[in-house]
């Protein structure tokens, strides 16, 4: 059934920008000076994790193990980013960590992505012929060199994650991060 | 840590684009226990309620 896994793949790359999005949106908010706290750090981490998932379905083919991996990392996710949406309903100062986008935080906002993606991929599974049998030869549209679209997604989660690598480390060097970080620990923030 | 982390995350999905799938789960598998262990610490630190 190649018209299930055709649009099972697209769906995959759909959510991929969509994990993408935040990530790079994170990154524009984080060049405005508004540095990330560790627990919005370690939501940044759940984030790639799905995206590592959803990278081997794009590049060696859909398979259930490749949606559990994902699934995996945003069930991390919700779990950090529901903690940290309790913690700061329990702050008797309120107001919130960071900014916010269209009225919620990026936390909030963090959590919705999580929910969302596991329900998304819950429809995902249930697409008749979504996931090809082991002998099947896929459509030239499915796969990692007739597909455009899904290696500029894993080139660009790939260039993401170096990106926050490198700027974790020089938040943070290689301890712990501050809870209200101000600057930057490599030029003696 | 942190850092750390995510250059393990940059590892996997390098081992993810060359199809080296053992070498990419174990990164993975490694990198989600340290993401849930220091999300534990966290949790459980004296760290104030800001972050």
């Amino acid at each position: 059934m190649l018209a299930g896994q055709s649009l099972a793949y697209r769906l995959n790359i759909l959510a991929m920008f969509c994990m993408l999005g935040p990530l790079v949106g994170a990154l524009g908010v984080q060049w405005t000076g508004d540095l990330p706290c560790p627990l919005c750090l370690l939501e940044r981490l759940a984030m790639f994790a799905v995206i590592i998932g959803l990278a081997m379905n794009l590049r060696s083919g859909l398979r259930p193990l490749h949606y559990g991996l994902s699934m995996a990392g945003a069930l991390a996710g919700a779990a950090i980013a529901g903690r940290q949406v309790l913690l700061h309903i329990n702050d008797p100062a309120g107001g919130g960590y960071g900014g916010t986008v269209l009225g919620m935080h990026l936390y909030t906002w963090a959590l919705v992505v999580f929910v969302c993606f596991l329900a998304g991929t819950a429809v995902l599974l249930m697409i008749p012929g979504g996931l090809p049998a082991e002998t099947e030869r896929p459509d030239p549209g499915t796969t990692w060199n007739g597909n455009r679209l899904a290696r500029t997604a894993c080139y660009l989660a790939l260039a993401t994650c170096g990106i926050n690598a490198v700027l974790a480390f020089m938040e943070c060097g290689l301890g712990q991060c501050p809870d209200n970080p101000t600057g930057y620990w490599i030029f003696g923030g | 840590m942190l850092a750390l982390i995510f250059a393990i995350q940059t590892l996997c999905l390098v081992l993810v684009l060359r199809e080296q799938k053992t070498g990419a789960l174990g990164c993975f598998w490694l990198s989600l226990a340290l993401t849930l262990g220091w999300f534990a610490h966290h949790a459980t630190d004296s760290l104030g309620i800001s972050f």
